[in-house]
Order: structure tokens, then sequence, then C-alpha cells
């Protein structure tokens, strides 16, 4: 326990159905078996499942139960996963409630999961590109987002990129011009031209914006994991990145892509990790590779 | 800072000092991305814009792998990049006009056109900038004039009508003010009203011109005659036509890159000349007092950047020099100055 440093990654992307879960889920067990704790945060608000890909049917805690003060103590919702070092927070069940929280809300249950004792704290937050579902993606200092090769996806992965970022930039200017110059971005009153990097425009309008902007992404790492993906997509581990670099000027790591899989259904119907399940499995000797990466970069931050 | 001049380590995504095979390689990869219609594009680069990108790299790549381009276009891009913040947007209009005007061709441009005469050009502007003047022999032209033959700069001008060594020209408010130009007897009646803050020339090729002045009624009702007497083409600075014969000049004066143009250098160059504030007065319509001012470093006097940066840039013009190294030299002399009242 001396000096440990808890290394956060939130699982996004934008789009549903697009293995964000499961990955999440086989990650964990991934970096548990390496012999690191780990804690996986289900916040797949009002699409909950990381309990049920772990066997556990009906989980006797919930998030929503230290939402709403029934559980004061975050630790006592975690259920342990027998077999791996993980613990699981599951998610609210509640789904008309659990949409979104408040700032209160928000605020008790973010410094809860940054306080989590574990070596990795996994965040699965859900689809979509609510306010609540960026503010989780942007508490961790670790973005991982998960697309598939086509263009719904991507389109939806280079939004939320974009969407997550404008949020935290909003949530740390305090002047109004500079607030309303981000929500109009936001809202795409102002259209930044295609030529011209998101970090580039706040500098040139307003360079205190900039600095504030910048300072974000010094804080805050981007990486890339491709689902679904065969071996002709694998290129855009290249061009994804080096297509973000260039027309948003974020860095982003890939870390690996998966490729499709029938056993993955299996898998989830068994209600069982899918790399233990199938070990022999391409998809999980990338996922294992993937697991690698992530932690031979934590090491490095 | 708004400029419009193309920011070719920008489009190749590549810092400054990047060396060949860091161009090389940003530029195989960047073509790749595009040119293989990668599905990583979408909704990042919509297809409309996907030509205009890949000719932006084309040229970027063209430009930087040749080092001598790559020099020259680099002392451009340094010398707009040395000013300043725009505040507002009445400003960044009036900068807009001004670098459109000067930056309105690319080096692309000239290739081209003419590949030699593009070699020739930057061998001209060189030796124009390195000009080691003991005895300069300057040509002052007085109304009319006939282009001189060892001009090369002038057979691109015609090659390439948006070349101009005038750093101002085509904008909408010169259209609009260019009053029938076509019309060479309508010409003497015209009084040109000086309403007109910007400084702004009308240049129009072959056809006799007003050339209306930029700042206050001034200087023209000092001169009026020439304010309106027609030219063929040039710019100001081969519309001065006086030799000056080498023992006219008594000091050497030495130019070269490393010369930082003050005031009083600028005054040097121009005595030594034999030119005086009245000859630059009359020819660029910058009045004689913001001369003076430019020479002596009043900068409290001076009015606002951009028309500083304008009065520079036909003054050079006026004096032979490399306005954009002139502009570079004494605005950054001009800030330290005033940082330092500041401290």
């Amino acid at each position: 326990m001396e000096n440990r440093k808890r290394h956060i990654f939130a699982f996004g992307g934008g789009k549903g159905g697009i293995g964000k879960s499961f990955l999440s889920a086989n990650i964990a067990a991934s970096i548990s078996k390496k012999g690191y704790s780990v804690g996986l945060i289900d916040l797949d608000l009002g699409g909950a499942n990381q309990h049920t890909l772990f066997g556990i049917d009906r989980p006797e805690n919930t998030i929503d139960d230290f939402i709403e003060h029934r559980v004061e103590d975050f630790n006592e919702i975690l259920i342990s996963i027998p077999n791996y070092s993980i613990k699981v927070a599951a998610g609210v069940q509640n789904d008309l409630k659990a949409t979104n929280f408040n700032v209160g809300q928000k605020a008790r249950l973010f410094s809860a999961i940054k306080s989590l004792d574990f070596d990795f704290i996994i965040i699965d937050i859900g689809a979509g590109m609510s306010i609540s579902t960026l503010d989780t993606f942007n508490i961790a200092s670790n973005g991982v987002l998960i697309t598939y090769p086509e263009p719904t996806a991507l389109e939806n992965c280079y939004k939320f990129l974009k969407s997550s970022f404008l949020r935290e930039l909003r949530s740390r200017v305090k002047e109004k011009s500079y607030k309303e110059l981000v929500d109009n971005i936001y809202d795409g009153k102002i259209l930044i031209p295609t030529d011209v990097k998101i970090i580039e425009y706040f500098t040139s309008v307003y360079s205190e914006l900039g600095d504030i902007a910048l300072s974000i992404l010094g804080q805050h790492n981007y990486f890339l994991i491709l689902n679904n993906a065969q071996s002709e997509d694998m290129e855009l581990l290249e061009h994804i990145p080096l297509a973000i670099r260039r027309f948003y000027g974020f860095n982003i790591i890939p870390l690996g892509g998966v490729p499709i899989d029938d056993k993955v259904r299996e898998s989830i119907r068994q209600m069982r990790p899918f790399i233990d399940l199938f070990p022999e499995r391409e998809t999980t000797s990338r996922i294992e590779q993937i697991v690698e990466n992530i932690i031979n970069i934590s090491k490095r931050l | 800072m708004i400029s419009l001049m193309k920011n070719y380590y920008k489009i190749l995504d590549i810092p400054d000092n990047a060396d060949s095979s860091e161009i090389e390689k940003a530029y195989t990869k960047l073509k790749n991305l595009i040119t293989k219609n990668s599905v990583s594009l979408y909704s990042i680069l919509p297809s409309s814009e996907k030509e205009t990108f890949l000719r932006d790299i084309e040229e970027a790549y063209q430009t930087l792998k040749i080092p001598e381009r790559r020099s020259l276009y680099d002392l451009k891009l340094k010398g707009l990049a040395d000013s300043y913040r725009p505040e507002s947007a009445d400003q960044i209009s009036r900068q807009l006009t001004f670098e459109f005007a000067s930056e309105a061709f690319t080096f692309l441009d000239y290739t081209k056109k003419n590949e030699d005469i593009y070699i020739d050009a930057i061998d001209r502007i060189r030796s124009d900038y390195l000009l080691e003047s003991s005895g300069p022999s300057i040509k002052i032209i007085e109304g009319v004039q006939e282009k001189t033959e060892d001009n090369t700069l002038e057979d691109i001008d015609t090659a390439n009508p948006s070349i101009q060594t005038i750093p101002e020209r085509k904008t909408d408010a010169e259209d609009k003010n260019r009053v029938g130009s076509e019309d060479e007897k309508g010409l003497e009646k015209i009084s040109t009203p000086q309403e007109q803050a910007s400084s702004i020339e009308a240049i129009e090729k072959t056809e006799p011109v007003v050339i209306q002045s930029q700042n206050t009624g001034q200087v023209s009702s000092e001169v009026p005659e020439n304010t309106y007497s027609p030219q063929t083409t040039e710019t100001p600075a081969t519309s001065i036509q006086k030799e000056v014969s080498e023992n006219e000049c008594k000091d050497k004066i030495i130019i070269d890159e490393n010369s930082e143009f003050s005031g009083s250098f600028l005054k040097r160059i121009r005595e030594s000349m034999g030119i005086t504030i009245k000859d630059i007065a009359r020819i660029t319509k910058i009045s004689t007092a913001n001369i003076t001012n430019i020479e002596e470093e009043r900068y409290s006097d001076l009015p606002a950047l951009v028309y500083v940066k304008g009065y520079l840039a036909q003054i050079a013009k006026c004096l032979n020099l490399r306005s954009d190294i002139v502009v570079r030299s004494y605005l950054q002399r001009m800030n330290e100055s005033t940082e330092r009242k500041i401290r």
C-alpha cells in the first residue's frame, strides 16, 4: 500500500453497443490477473450491467444507494468478485432516476471514486453525451475512446471527445465571455474551421482560454481502442490518432484493436470474462496486449 | 495571429525547425490519410474539403522540401508573425486588408507560372536585401515611366497579376475608390476625397490610375499635380527617377540581414540616396509629419500599428529595401522600447 498511485481509466466513446462494458470488464479481469487490484465502477447510467458480466445477478447495494445516502461509505457498495482482485460498484438500477445527477450528488460520488484504494480504477461510462456522462469521463485522467471501424461510431467518437473536452473547459473558466464562447461552440453556433485546431482557435481568440485548454490537455491522456476490427481496419489505429491530432490538436495513444469474435456472445451468456473462457482466441490475446500497453503506460505516468 | 498567409508548418503539423525527414514523413502520412479515403476522416474533414487539404499539404511540401524556398518562406512568415494581437473586429478587418494585399500570392504561384522566373526572383530579392550600397544608384522616376529592363520582378508582375511590389492593393474599399481609371481625361478633374483612412493605393496595370492619398489631405495639397499624374504601372520604389551619382553619397552604408532598421538608420539610407522626406511623402502619400515621426522614432505620435506597418513597407520600397525585413526590424525595436517603458 505504500505510496500507491491510483490510475483511473474511463471507457467511453459516445455510441452505444460498441463493447464498452464488455471491454472494460475483460480488461479489468486481465489487469487483475497480472496481480493488480482493480475497482470497476459501473457508471453506465441507465444501462448498468457490469455485475452481470461477472455473474452477479442481483447486487445487494448499488451506486444508487450511495447517491441516495442509504449507504454513506462507497466501499460498502463494492462487491468482491471471486477469483479476481476486482471489486465492482454496481450501476444504478432505477433507470428513471439515474440519467442525471445533481451537482452535489456528482461531487460526492466523484470524490468517493477518486479516493478508492486500488491500483487501477476502471470506469465504464454509458453511451450518449449527456452532461453526467461527459463529466464522468472527465474525472478520469485517462480517457479511453472505444469505437468501431464505422463512420457512425467514429462520428460519435469524435463528437464525444470534443464535447467532453469543451465540457471540461467550460467548467474551468470563470469569465462570462469565455463561457459564452465555449457554449456557442458546444451548441454549434460557432463553427471552428476545419483547418484550425480547437486549441489554436481558443488561443487565437483569448490567450488565457488557450492556456486553460492546454492545461486540460496536459492533465488528460487519451487512448483509443478499435473494437470489432478486422485486419484491414488496423491501419485506423494509426489514421484516427493522426486525424485527431491534425484537426483537433489532441494526442491520442492507440492501445490496440480487438477483432470480431462470435464467442463474445457466449461469454456474456455464461456471465464469465471472455479472456478466461476462451484463452486461446485472438480476441483474448489482443485484449492482453492492450492491458500490457495500459500497464506499461501507467508505469510511466 | 490573424494572417492570410498559409502556415505550411501547421498544415503539415510539424515544428518550425523540422528537418527534411520529418517533413517527408509528415507529408507522406497526411497524404496517405487523405488519399486512402480513410473512414477515420468521417465527420472530421468533409469530403468537399479534402481536395483543398490535399492541395495545401502538397504546396507546403513543395515549398519546405527545398531549402532555398524554405528559407525564403521562413523570412516571409516571420515578417508577419512578429506583430500584434488584434483587439477589435475593425482592427482585424483593417489588418486583413493589409495582409491580404501584401500576401496575396504564395511562392507556389511563382512556380506554377514559371520556375525560372521564380528562381530569378529569389536571387533578385536576395541581392536587394543583401545590397551593399557603397554608392547606391537609385532610379527616381517622375510621372509616366516605362519598364526597366533588368527588373525581373516586373516580369513576374506581368506574368502573375497577383504579384505587386506594393503591399496594398485590390481591396473592396479600393475598388470603390478607384474612380474612373479608364477615363483618362476625367482624371484631371477628379479631386480625391481623403475620407479613406486606410493606406490604399490604386494600381491598375497598363491603365492610368488615380493614386489616392492615404491619411490626411495635407500631402496632396502640397503637391496636387502629382497626385493625379497618370502612371503606367509601377510601384513607388520605381516611380522615383533620379540618378544619384556615386560621389553624392558620402557614407558607406552596409545593409545585411543583421541590420537593425531603426528610424535613424532609415534616415541615413534615405539621405545617402539623396531622397528627401518630401520625395517620400509625395510618392507614398504619407504625411511628412509621420515620416519624420518614424525616422525620429516618436512612437507615441504614430498612428495605429496597421498604418505604421503600411508606412514602413512603403518607405522601404522607396528606399529599395526589403519591406518585410524593415517592417519586422522596426516594429521589433518599437515593441522593445514600449515594453521597457511599461516596466
